[in-house]
């Protein structure tokens, strides 16, 4: 039973061989594993995702009706929203397993770059969060009164200030416990990446638990344990933001 | 640069009938685990709006504990834990070819307990009115339950419903990491043993994503079918 040399590499992973570290790549995402690599994946997919999601989101975004257009402008608005909402269509429709190992085996034969396990991972959910949050933002300026819109501009509003003083925290605040439950999903699915070899803890945990099986219920437990506590903390968060919006509706 | 072979990876013998029955595979585990789960999430449910506490208490722990384990590690949690405890306990080796029993109890457990905080979530969004009107006309609680609040709450809940079980079809994937025989294996499992004799990923993969996107749009309609049904019966009876 040596339980520290298990929980130190379920934590941090075990370093690569300094040769074995790729120089074009940041050095930290190789020599780092465990959970602390399943925290930077999901924080790294969260970030790039949030970039991604938002724009498909304001994309997706029924267009006011009341507002005069060219037909020019109409044509590019309507076509760029067929394009996103196809694109969240086809990738909602996938399940992660298939996304990641599309993501995996997909670049080498059909570009010809191989690229490292981990930025497949990073790249892979931010495509998954970017398009689980289009539909968030979608709904979160959904539930926004359309009144609004009217008593901005009665006000003689300019639309980018309504947009970014008015609607924009208004949409935040009602999608916040969303924002939240996707984070703990993301932090959650990221074990699919243990199937393409990218170190993190589930990954980590299997090969342990092949290589020392006597100390299975040592790494089972802790795998579970460093999933489950921030994922519960998380929701419960949530849940507490959830009230605090309901509380919001009904004033 | 490679070229793309679908008539010869995917469309030829043996692979066709490999891709088919891991298709009929993934069609059984979906199914199998949505009525598990189904069952499953029920019970909880009946558990966490009980008036004891105890299994109140129960309930929402089951509801904690699983919503909260991510599938693969809770897959592999059945697939080294519980035969190694087995072995302890009882001495003996656990049996074999229970690889896919445990798949599904795994894909039900993870989806039960969602199905039971969705199906909360609609019991308590059928009015209290609704409820006294039942007392007053002399139905017994089992009556109220089954013909009022049951069949309400899952119109109310349908969108989330249906959503949850097309996840869990897309969920029998995680059996890639279960051990299964061959003859057990869904279609991404199948797509990656010919992936593994032919050494080409694109056309298995990109069939079982066009299986994959097909059964999210049927399971879905059928699904809707299904919800919009139960509203009809609560319409009929009044």
């Amino acid at each position: 039973m040596n339980w520290e040399t298990h929980l130190r590499g379920l934590m941090l992973g075990y370093p690569p061989l300094p040769e074995s570290v790729n120089r074009d790549y940041p050095a930290f995402l190789q020599t780092t594993g465990g959970l602390a690599l399943t925290l930077l994946i999901t924080f790294f997919s969260l970030i790039f995702g949030g970039a991604l999601g938002t724009l498909l989101g304001l994309l997706r975004r029924d267009a006011p009706k009341e507002t005069r257009r060219t037909l020019l402008r109409r044509g590019v608005e309507g076509g760029a929203r067929l394009l996103a909402n196809g694109f969240v269509e086809g990738v909602r429709g996938l399940p992660i397993m298939l996304l990641v190992l599309l993501c995996y085996y997909l670049p080498y034969p059909v570009l010809g770059v191989r690229i490292p396990p981990f930025l497949v991972g990073i790249f892979a959910f931010s495509l998954y969060t970017g398009v689980y949050l289009s539909e968030i933002v979608r709904s979160g300026f959904r539930s926004i009164d359309p009144g609004l819109r009217y008593a901005g501009r009665t006000l003689g509003l300019p639309p980018r200030i309504f947009f970014f003083k008015v609607e924009l925290p208004l949409a935040l605040r009602a999608m916040k416990p969303d924002l939240i439950n996707l984070a703990i999903t993301v932090f959650k699915d990221t074990s699919t990446l243990a199937m393409v070899g990218v170190a993190e803890i589930t990954y980590i945990g299997r090969q342990t638990m092949a290589a020392h099986p006597k100390d299975y219920a040592l790494v089972l437990g802790v795998i579970l344990i460093s999933y489950w506590v921030p994922a519960t903390l998380l929701s419960l968060f949530a849940s507490r933001t959830e009230k605090a919006r309901f509380k919001m509706e009904t004033l | 640069m490679k070229s793309v072979d679908f008539a010869k990876y995917v469309f030829d013998e043996p692979y066709l009938g490999w891709l088919l029955r891991g298709v009929s595979m993934t069609l059984v585990m979906a199914v199998v685990s949505g009525i598990g789960a189904a069952i499953l999430g029920f019970w909880v449910l009946r558990g966490e709006l009980s008036r004891w506490r105890f299994f109140r208490t129960l309930g929402g722990a089951y509801v904690t504990v699983f919503r909260n384990v991510p599938i693969l590690p809770l897959l592999l949690l059945l697939m080294f834990g519980v035969p190694g405890v087995w072995l302890r306990w009882t001495g003996r080796e656990f049996p074999r070819d229970f690889e896919l029993v445990m798949l599904l109890v795994g894909l039900s457990l993870n989806t039960g307990a969602y199905l039971a905080e969705i199906l909360r979530a609609g019991v308590q969004a059928v009015s209290p009115l609704q409820l006294e009107a039942g007392r007053t006309l002399g139905l017994s609680p089992g009556a109220i339950r089954r013909k009022i609040v049951y069949p309400q709450a899952i119109r109310i809940v349908a969108p989330a419903l249906t959503s949850r079980l097309i996840h869990n079809t897309k969920n029998s994937t995680m059996a890639l990491i279960v051990p299964l025989p061959l003859h057990q294996l869904e279609v991404l499992g199948q797509a990656s043993r010919i992936a593994g004799e032919t050494f080409t990923w694109i056309e298995p993969l990109c069939f079982a994503a066009c299986v994959h996107l097909v059964l999210a749009l049927v399971f879905g309609q059928a699904l809707n079918r299904w919800a919009r049904g139960q509203q009809a019966r609560v319409e009929g009876a009044a």
